[in-house]
């Protein structure tokens, strides 16, 4: 089981893998699971801040709903500890295989919440919780690279399913690829016929989280993007 | 609205022979199953279906009573494209190709449809689909002089990297663009075309254009507008809307769509369905003036998702 973290997480030792070992425990409950999600935004925003200069620079946090609250806050505040001048972009996706065809797999966006970004943007984060598919991923990251030309792209989860980074940079230009860099905590290689990574983060996000199934969790309003929202009058 | 298209054995046999009438019967065992992924073929078809697409949405008068198939038991047989005037039928290489090489030389085939066309009685016009434009300016330049008429296109398409495919055929991508309901982005783009291909490979490779589009347009994901009149929401829930504090909407076909401020979404159903109903009954009822409460009804599909 050990030799599922990352050189990152040995580097941290006992905090990231007890909080690893909550979240693959299905018999987690939402509020802590929600406690120690927040934890890991704040380990994976440590890491990226240990190896980036982020003082003054600008950085846009992109994210999925369901990640919203917990994860990307707790990164958030970290990015936002080191100096970074955080945008943020929270994404609804729905997932999709059109007409069962298990190769078309798509993710549209039917929500999105982007603030605007600077013309020169230094840092683009793009976090999730467990990344196996890049479906989702690479959704989000298409949609803001129409707006904007990132030097470095981060794609950071605390769990990665083997094989993602290489999925990943697949579909992508290698010009673009040059600029990812991937931060995460564990790499699993178990998943079941459903898609469920072991241990992974314990089963799906949104049951986890108490958000409800994969269409309910599109009508929840995160607490960060109504309080973003407030603080800039939209 | 016009329909599939077969050329029966007999006919084929009358026009080509006992012999030809054998191998197009063996052309059309192969098949292809949905789970195969797309081709070279399928992605030619969704790129033609695409193209026909945008037509049919920039120019209200223009033709949308177009039939696409594959398969339709005759020689060239990888997309016949139907319309009330025509028929173009097309067979696509992804590789080396030549004219006269092989068992059942390519040029052949060409020579067997056209007979076959002139028996049944049905004004064709043929096309050879090549994978680059060397290969189509050399298939071109030899064409044997009876096959004259026989258009060579390229489709740049490697079957798989839909981005570089947008890059080499800009056609497409603006078809896209105007087939969406969205602003035009690369990811929309994307997902509309394989929403098309999807659509194509379902219906086992063939279908009707009207059929498709609205079809698509049905979907809860807002990404493929139909062409037609915008739904016409009553003027009380219009005012009602009003009274929402910073939100600004728009209804393109029967889509809704959502601004406030850096927020922006479509509502997971559509316009004039009962879960809209329901929708318009919460505003006149219910009388909102925040956001929130708006767009997180907007964004519930159903009653068992709240």
């Amino acid at each position: 089981m050990t030799d599922r973290f990352t050189p990152a997480a040995q580097r941290i030792g006992a905090p990231v893998f007890d909080l690893l070992a909550e979240i693959a425990d299905t018999q987690t409950a939402a509020t802590p699971y929600r406690a120690a999600m927040t934890k890991l935004g704040g380990l994976l925003g440590g890491e990226l801040a240990g190896r980036f200069p982020l003082r003054g620079s600008t950085v846009c946090v992109a994210f999925t709903v369901e990640d919203a609250d917990f994860l990307a806050r707790g990164l958030i505040g970290a990015i936002e500890a080191a100096g970074g001048l955080v945008n943020l972009a929270c994404f609804w996706n729905r997932r999709d295989n059109p007409y069962d065809i298990d190769w078309l797999d798509i993710a549209p966006i039917v929500q999105e919440y982007i603030e605007p970004l600077p013309p020169k943007l230094d840092h683009l984060i793009v976090l999730k919780s467990i990344i196996s598919g890049t479906c989702v991923v690479r959704t989000n990251l298409l949609r803001l690279l129409d707006e904007a030309d990132p030097e470095t792209i981060h794609i950071a989860a605390p769990v990665m399913l083997e094989g993602a980074e290489r999925r990943l940079a697949e579909s992508f230009s290698s010009e673009l690829v040059a600029s990812f860099d991937f931060v995460s905590f564990a790499i699993d290689t178990e998943i079941t016929p459903e898609g469920i990574i072991k241990p992974g983060i314990g089963g799906e996000i949104y049951d986890r989280l108490g958000l409800g199934g994969i269409t309910k969790k599109n009508a929840v309003m995160p607490a960060l993007v109504e309080e973003r929202m407030a603080g800039s009058t939209g | 609205m016009l329909g599939p298209i077969h050329y029966d054995p007999a006919t084929i046999e009358r026009a080509c022979g006992v012999h030809a009438a054998a191998y197009a019967a063996r052309k059309q065992r192969g098949g292809r199953s949905n789970q195969q992924g797309s081709s070279f073929e399928t992605a030619y078809a969704a790129y033609r279906i695409a193209l026909a697409g945008y037509r049919a949405c920039q120019e209200p008068e223009a033709e949308d009573d177009i039939w696409f198939q594959a398969q339709t038991g005759g020689f060239i047989d990888d997309l016949a494209i139907v319309t009330a005037q025509d028929t173009a039928l097309a067979q696509a290489k992804s590789g080396v190709v030549s004219w006269h090489a092989g068992d059942h030389p390519l040029a052949d085939d060409f020579r067997l449809q056209r007979q076959l066309d002139q028996e049944a009685g049905r004004t064709a016009r043929y096309e050879l689909v090549v994978a680059s434009d060397e290969y189509a300016g050399a298939m071109h330049a030899s064409r044997p002089d009876d096959l004259a008429d026989i258009s060579v296109t390229a489709f740049r398409c490697d079957g798989k990297n839909w981005l570089d495919l947008f890059v080499a055929h800009p056609d497409l991508r603006e078809a896209l663009d105007a087939i969406s309901l969205r602003r035009p982005q690369t990811i929309v783009r994307e997902q509309t075309f394989q929403l098309i291909l999807g659509w194509w490979l379902h219906h086992g490779c063939c279908g009707h254009l009207r059929a498709m589009m609205l079809e698509l347009a049905e979907r809860p994901d807002a990404l493929v507008r139909v062409p037609g009149p915008d739904y016409a929401l009553s003027a009380e829930v219009a005012a009602a809307l009003a009274n929402v504090v910073g939100l600004v909407w728009s209804i393109s076909g029967r889509h809704f769509a959502y601004e406030v401020g850096n927020l922006k979404g479509w509502a997971a159903f559509l316009c004039g369905s009962d879960r809209f109903q329901r929708f318009e009954r919460f505003m006149l009822e219910e009388h909102p003036t925040e956001w929130k409460r708006v767009v997180e009804e907007l964004r519930t599909e159903s009653d068992d998702d709240r």
